[in-house]
């Protein structure tokens, strides 16, 4: 069913006030330090996973392929942005921090990168189905790994130090943003049910007359250009890049996010993200414990909800806001295959 | 409308059609009839672009298609209803049909509106799961979403898989009407006295090879085909 235009715009002023209001908050409590300077680095490494684990859903949720090469792509607009940041300088205009426009253009840089590594790999990769994508993506995140480690502009093994500590929840909360905004209006839209189409049955999908390989290439572009962002932020987060930080690992940690979620659901990855960034800083205390509770946690959920946390069933303001003022005027209607998510649950 | 000039397709190293020639002329319902596995569906899958035949050529409309992508040629007006129906089960009735629509920009509307007259059964359960649909509204979808295109010509793959007599008579009569109102159809049915029926003109193949063409009358009463394909 199609919503109109009105509880359109209904929905999107509900959800920026959500955000702004969040953001607002977050803000205040880390300017009147009631959040110290840990929770704040975690916070922001919550943001920089969101980020990853969002973009990687797109690919693996919507669109039904495995890649594993997601920290590949990280790497590719980590080091970007790094070299980027380490080597330029914008002067400052005005009230416009020229760090910050740098960073940015960095990032983005960084992204687009990113974005074209995927297209590159996505062409011959994407026409192959199922346990060779995964292959080839995996083999791409160690190509990139050991070509980091190779190079000289990266600071080869010796990883590469100075970068500024730019990311702060401001950006972190930004992008967030824009990886969700992003996906939520492709998958919504008629590009978005193509690519939805081409999981469900490629055959079909082709015989209705979809261009598998665009669609493919759009959404796994999609998710390596904000899979670089993640990078970039992850990069100024922690200031000190090495190869090893991107690798196999990641990737699958990455994947456990997306899967634990609930693939096909954006609060799903954002809700899974912020857990699985959490636990293991909690649980930093019983470090030897920490993979074990880690694991025990995943089992558990794979038993139970096999489906992730959350399916495919997005989190709404709109929807709760609704539930709340109508009960009693109507029953509800068939349920919507898509509704808004929610940006401010973490 | 349609040409199929010696085309030879393969599976890995594995040659399954054999110098297929055959055409299908406008408004004509014709069926390619034949045991499992003789390259029946083989045959459409390469007309619509799934496969490449390796030799020969396939010309529909008066443009070669056989190294056309599928989607330029769905754009083109044949469509292909595949095997097994294929409709996307977690989508809604109406979501489907969209997606049949995808690759045509304007009238999406009024062929809905023609496929809900055609099909009052999808017009009751337009918001209903695809997947929670019954054997024989598969196929309706199937076709339906096929329909969205407004094509010149429709290849059916074994409609008739799966479903219950009283069903395969109402797909049958679907077609049919779908042929009077201008559609041209090319059938692939295991079930040969169903196809011979509602045909024009048949083929009947074997292991990849076109043996046998006729009018369909004909062939109902050829004592070859009446032995092998017609239970006696």
């Amino acid at each position: 069913m199609r919503e109109n235009r009105k509880s359109f715009f209904g929905r999107t002023i509900l959800n920026t006030c959500l955000c702004l209001a969040f953001f607002l908050i977050v803000e205040y409590m880390i300017g009147a330090k009631i959040l110290n300077r840990y929770y704040t680095n975690i916070l922001n490494l919550v943001l920089i996973y969101v980020i990853a684990a969002v973009s990687l859903n797109l690919t693996c949720g919507y669109l039904g392929q495995l890649p594993l090469g997601h920290a590949g792509f990280m790497s590719i607009g980590a080091y970007t942005a790094a070299i980027i940041t380490t080597r330029f300088s914008i002067p400052d205009l005005g009230p416009i921090s020229g760090e910050a426009v740098l960073f940015l253009l960095a990032t983005i840089a960084g992204g687009i990168l990113a974005m074209v590594a995927g297209i590159v790999i996505g062409l011959p990769a994407l026409r192959l189905k199922g346990d060779y994508l995964a292959i080839i993506t995996l083999a791409f995140g160690e190509i990139i790994r050991v070509l980091v480690q190779n190079i000289k502009i990266t600071g080869g093994a010796m990883g590469m130090g100075g970068i500024g500590r730019y990311t702060g929840f401001g950006w972190g909360f930004f992008w967030t943003i824009m990886v969700v905004a992003f996906t939520f209006l492709l998958v919504n839209s008629r590009h978005g049910r193509a690519i939805k189409s081409v999981r469900e049955d490629e055959i079909a999908a082709e015989s209705v007359g979809i261009n598998l390989t665009y669609y493919k290439i759009v959404a796994f572009a999609g998710a390596a250009f904000f899979a670089g962002v993640s990078g970039s932020l992850f990069a100024h987060h922690i200031c000190y890049l090495e190869p090893g930080n991107f690798g196999y690992n990641m990737s699958i940690e990455m994947l456990v996010m997306v899967v634990l979620g609930g693939l096909g659901s954006i609060s799903g990855s954002i809700i899974s993200a912020t857990v699985l960034t959490i636990v293991p800083e909690v649980l930093q205390t019983f470090a030897s414990w920490k993979m074990i509770i880690y694991s025990l946690l995943l089992v558990v959920v794979m038993i139970f909800k096999p489906s992730g946390l959350m399916g495919d069933y997005e989190l709404s303001a709109a929807r709760l806001v609704r539930k709340v003022f109508r009960k009693k005027e109507e029953t509800p209607k068939l349920p919507e295959n898509y509704t808004e998510g929610e940006e401010t649950d973490e | 409308m349609l040409n199929v000039t010696n085309i030879n397709v393969y599976y890995g190293n594995i040659h399954a059609l054999h110098d297929m020639t055959f055409h299908v002329d406008d408004g004509e319902i014709v069926s390619l009839i034949g045991a499992n596995g003789a390259g029946k569906s083989t045959t459409l899958k390469t007309i619509s672009g799934l496969l490449r035949s390796r030799t020969g050529d396939i010309e529909f409309d008066g443009h070669s298609i056989s190294r056309t992508e599928p989607d330029v040629i769905v754009r083109q007006g044949l469509t292909h209803v595949p095997e097994g129906r294929r409709i996307f089960l977690s989508m809604t009735v109406e979501e489907n049909l969209d997606m049949g629509a995808f690759t045509v920009r304007e009238g999406r509307k009024k062929s809905l509106d023609d496929v809900y007259d055609r099909f009052p059964r999808l017009a009751e359960r337009r918001s209903q799961i695809a997947g929670t649909l019954s054997g024989g509204e598969q196929q309706m979808l199937a076709m339906g979403r096929a329909l969205m295109i407004r094509p010149k010509m429709m290849m059916l793959d074994e409609p008739s898989m799966g479903l219950a007599p009283i069903l395969v008579s109402q797909i049958m009569d679907i077609v049919v009407e779908l042929n009077k109102s201008g559609t041209t159809v090319l059938l692939v049915e295991q079930n040969a006295r169903l196809a011979l029926k509602i045909s024009h003109r048949s083929y009947v193949v074997e292991s990849g090879r076109i043996v046998l063409t006729d009018t369909a009358e004909n062939l109902l009463n050829n004592e070859q085909v009446k032995r092998a394909y017609l239970g006696g």
